[in-house]
């Protein structure tokens, strides 16, 4: 255990991971006679990740997601808003002692071809982490490297073979390798199986699941796929257009979805049990370019339940039914939406 | 513990499946062996550097010896010609086939230094261009637009003006008139790289700059820049030759192929193989080297596409 | 009659270390404004098959059936220049990538009105067609979308216009590859809703291949199953996921975290799809099958109709959940 994270001051009652009120803004030039832009990306996301969870972040494009991914990989350090990791401002852990810091939060990327270095063998990807933060002689790099890829399932003796020997599968398996390296305590999977086939996806979910029982990892799993979020996930989070929608254990948001674009998420997921699901009804529109986001509820233009004054106001997340949503009508849905699917289900 | 078993039997039925596929050797080797005329380039490239390794054991006089009594002697196979000297001899009676051999030592020296002094430069400032972005970058391209901006002999020209005419400043002049085309491929490829996930794997992982630009982006920039750097081989060797053709490269004596063809030109008339054999030897150097780049670059290129 | 008959179409590549079938044994029916989704994991042959009806293939494949018949026609007797009328007018196709499928440097107008061709129609006729496909496919303000370029569309857009270009024919069959894989799922759920709404109105048949359960569970009336580039069950999409009868396509639907609801490991398929030069000369799934007994091992089992039912074809000698059929017959 040499790259383990220390707190400083013992907080042991701070969650692990605690982003409050976090923003990312972009300044896009305009050019010679256009006006620069600010492309809000994510715009005030707040969670805490305790030890050993999941929580899944649920959105389609430009929901601000992979961004959301970017800050808490530290690779880009937030427009404003505070990441704390077990109580400490993140970018000062990073600067007092970033090798450490490193080793707390790692990441696993969507698309196995792409995040694998195709001129390294896996032996030099997978030792990379230990090479930058670790004291660890050569023979020791070695061992540890296979003793990792026995742990996701490969074998030992293929450390010498290049990324393109392998299958997606086996691929993923070594991304997941990779971010295990330093021992982290927070994995940031940002759609690490839906470029998988269905097969090879069940084989990789049970992989992270036994490797969460096995370090007491804490995952961020970032998803469009809400059957997989269902599996894995305890609380979810659900994001449009930079903002979270909606927040809360799985259970309840699956079971009662607050927020309209939950509910058409939900709707538009297609699954092989269609009689299981509740709402057939599909969102109209496109998705909205981040860029140019619609003035009060970003989802108005979109939502079936949406009212005049919804494009006037925007809504704050508030406690409904036992979980966070952003709408000003959540409760007043729940009648009206419940009785079109009676009228529905009775036509 | 369960899992545990589990994970440990998928192991043993994924290997059992998976078998190796080629190395990357060898299959660039398959697909480079596809083209016959790149496989003939190789073999004439080979031939010359053995030729150039081997020259005092094979060439059958030194290049500098004169022989008074037999001037501008024709070829063996011609009436006149002497088989002692297999492709006659020039104008002061030195053989033209030790010369020749003699000279491909130069051409392949000049070949390879040409290219390692551009390449290397090139290369690090296309990485640095890449990397630094904002007005390092804005700096770095400028520049090498305006050296592309000169017709690259003509800034030869110039350049050994201001040096001095002599082989090393002929090197140094065409290396720099190369170092546009590095850079710019070596950006461009970088900057295409620099948005994989890979990098930013390593950036989490804490590689720093250095790292990154030399083990993570450099050897997947590689492919487009060994291509560039053979095609280029053979124009140092024919830019070089130019500059020893206009006085301004390798000086008499020196057994290179462009001074001996500026050496032969008043008997070009009179005695036809002072002036075609040394021409003929910078065409098939080019031309095979030209060969093997092409067949290089069909076989790395589908590589490309795949990695 | 059918209004496409494949039957035992097989293609082959040469590969550096020896040919390469892609695909073969592909039995396959489609009936005038059917419904087929095919389904399989990467590399299980669905693409190739479907490109091979369009000659699509390069030039290096072979293509070998004992029929291939649209409309009463034999594809395989037909010039090249009949082949031509039929694919892209008759037969039309849609891809993954909507984006790469425009050409970027032409406006969607004119992409649609080169779709409409020679149809005897004049400047100004042509174009109120192009609108009218544009609002069938649900494009917004079609008039003004006719000057706009790919790249101003959105990747949901971008496919509703390649679908308007493939209805310029006036096709009697669509074949849409992974239409929706590239999109955000509310956007998919739009253009599936579009595909069926279109199906059911002009009486098309569709053939949509995808590799997820869910959307042809969605969408499709009947469904064809592939791996390792051969066909394993078919039968209509209500029978295969209530009761599915070839071990693959039970493990498969068992691996879905949907279905693993409740478990916190999901059931696996052990192993991995053979790659091109090991496929097993016998039944191409037994290596990875729960139920292989010796037969499996040593003869290929046929693509045949279950119980003499020719509407649930498997190619398997144990097929599964016989158990339900016995408590059904016995009711």
């Amino acid at each position: 255990m040499t790259a383990v994270y220390r707190s400083q001051d013992a907080a042991v009652a701070a969650p692990l991971v605690e982003a409050r009120d976090l923003k990312q803004h972009y300044t896009l030039k305009g050019g010679l006679f256009g006006e620069d832009r600010t492309l809000k990306a994510v715009d005030g996301v707040s969670f805490t990740l305790g030890r050993g969870e999941t929580l899944a972040v649920v959105g389609e494009s430009g929901c601000g997601k992979s961004t959301l991914a970017r800050m808490l990989t530290l690779i880009e350090a937030p427009t404003s808003g505070d990441l704390l990791f077990e109580g400490r401002p993140a970018q000062d852990a990073m600067r007092d002692d970033p090798k450490a810091t490193r080793g707390f939060v790692q990441m696993i990327f969507q698309n196995p071809y792409g995040s694998l270095n195709p001129r390294q063998n896996v032996a030099s990807i997978l030792a990379e982490p230990l090479v930058i933060n670790t004291r660890m002689s050569g023979d020791e790099r070695r061992r540890r490297v296979r003793e990792m890829l026995a742990k996701v399932g490969l074998r030992p003796e293929h450390d010498v073979r290049y990324p393109h020997m392998f299958s997606g599968g086996q691929r993923q398996r070594i991304a997941v390798a990779r971010a295990l390296m330093l021992e982290p305590r927070v994995v940031i999977a940002d759609e690490p199986v839906s470029a998988l086939d269905i097969s090879v996806q069940a084989q990789v979910i049970n992989l992270l699941l036994d490797l969460q029982d096995e370090f007491g990892l804490a995952y961020v799993f970032i998803s469009h796929d809400l059957s997989v979020v269902r599996h894995l996930a305890r609380r979810l989070m659900v994001m449009y257009l930079g903002r979270v929608v909606e927040e809360g254990e799985g259970g309840v948001v699956f079971e009662d979805p607050a927020h309209p674009y939950t509910r058409a998420l939900m709707a538009a997921t297609p699954a092989v049990d269609p009689s299981a699901r509740k709402e057939r009804a599909t969102v109209r529109g496109e998705l909205p370019s981040p860029l140019n986001p619609p003035p009060g509820c970003p989802f108005h233009r979109r939502c079936r339940y949406a009212r005049p004054d919804c494009k006037d106001r925007v809504p704050e997340l508030r406690t409904v039914r036992g979980r966070k949503v952003a709408c000003h009508y959540a409760e007043n849905l729940e009648g009206e939406g419940a009785g079109t699917l009676r009228v529905a289900a009775t036509a | 513990m369960g899992a545990e078993r589990a994970a440990v039997q998928e192991v043993q039925i994924e290997t059992e499946v998976a078998k190796a596929p080629p190395s990357p050797a060898r299959e660039l080797w398959h697909h480079f062996s596809e083209n016959k005329g790149a496989v003939a380039g190789l073999a004439v490239v080979v031939l010359l550097v053995l030729l150039a390794v081997f020259a005092p054991l094979i060439a059958p006089y030194a290049p500098s010896a004169q022989f008074r009594e037999v001037i501008l002697n024709p070829p063996g196979w011609q009436a006149g010609g002497s088989w002692a000297f297999p492709l006659g001899t020039d104008a002061v009676g030195r053989d033209i086939l030790s010369r020749l051999i003699y000279g491909a030592r130069y051409s392949l020296m000049i070949g390879g230094i040409v290219i390692t002094l551009s390449l290397s430069v090139g290369v690090i400032l296309g990485l640095v261009a890449a990397f630094a972005r904002g007005w390092v970058e804005v700096m770095v391209m400028r520049v090498m637009d305006v050296i592309l901006a000169v017709p690259s002999l003509l800034m030869a020209l110039v350049i050994v003006a201001i040096l001095g005419p002599g082989l090393v400043n002929a090197m140094i002049a065409v290396a720099i008139t190369y170092i546009p085309h590095f850079t710019r491929l070596t950006r461009a490829s970088a900057m295409s790289e620099l948005t994989k996930d890979y990098v930013t794997a390593s950036k989490i992982a804490g590689a720093g700059r250095v790292r990154l630009m030399v083990k993570t982006v450099l050897p997947n920039c590689m492919p487009p820049l060994i291509v560039q750097a053979t095609l280029s081989f053979s124009t140092a060797v024919l830019d070089a030759a130019a500059l020893g053709f206009l006085g301004m490269g390798a000086q008499p004596p020196t057994p290179e192929w462009g001074t001996m063809l500026a050496e032969a030109r008043e008997f070009i008339l009179r005695a036809w193989w002072v002036v075609t054999l040394p021409g003929l030897a910078i065409l098939v150097t080019v031309l095979a080297i030209n060969l093997m780049g092409d067949g290089l670059r069909d076989a790395l290129d589908p590589r490309l596409k795949r990695s | 009659m059918a209004l496409l008959e494949i039957e035992d179409l097989s293609v082959t590549f040469p590969t550096s270390s020896g040919p390469f079938r892609a695909v073969e044994g592909v039995d396959l029916a489609v009936d005038q404004g059917e419904f087929l989704g095919v389904v399989g994991e990467s590399g299980s042959g669905k693409s190739v098959t479907m490109l091979a009806l369009m000659g699509l293939l390069p030039p290096q494949a072979t293509i070998e059936a004992k029929r291939l018949v649209f409309e009463g026609r034999d594809l395989r007797k037909i010039s090249s220049h009949d082949r031509r009328r039929i694919v892209g007018r008759e037969i039309a196709m849609i891809f993954q990538e909507p984006m790469s499928s425009l050409n970027p440097c032409f406006t969607v107008g004119f992409q649609i009105r080169e779709a409409l061709g020679k149809q005897g129609l004049d400047r100004a006729a042509r174009r109120r067609r192009a609108v009218e496909l544009l609002d069938e496919v649900g494009i917004p303000a079609p008039e003004e979308r006719l000057s706009a370029f790919p790249h101003q569309l959105s990747g949901g857009m971008s496919q509703r216009v390649m679908i308007a270009m493939m209805l310029a024919g006036g096709p009697r069959l669509l074949v849409a590859d992974e239409p929706t894989t590239a999109l955000d799922v509310t956007i998919q759920a739009q253009i599936l809703d579009l595909l069926r709404r279109l199906q059911r109105d002009k009486g098309m048949a569709l053939i949509l291949i995808t590799h997820d359960m869910a959307v042809v569970a969605e969408t499709a009336e009947r469904v064809l199953v592939m791996y390792a580039g051969q066909p394993v069950e078919e039968q209509a999409a209500r029978g295969l996921f209530a009761r599915p009868r070839h071990p693959y396509a039970e493990a498969l639907l068992e691996a879905l975290p949907e279905r693993g609801f409740g478990k916190r490991r999901l059931p696996t398929i052990p192993g991995v799809v053979p790659g091109a030069l090991d496929r097993p000369k016998s039944c191409v799934f037994h290596p990875r099958c729960r139920y292989a007994q010796d037969d499996c091992r040593t003869v290929r089992p046929p693509f045949a109709p279950l119980h003499g039912d020719p509407n649930v074809r498997v190619r398997c000698f144990h097929p599964r959940n016989e158990d339900a059929r016995v408590a059904e017959e016995a009711r």
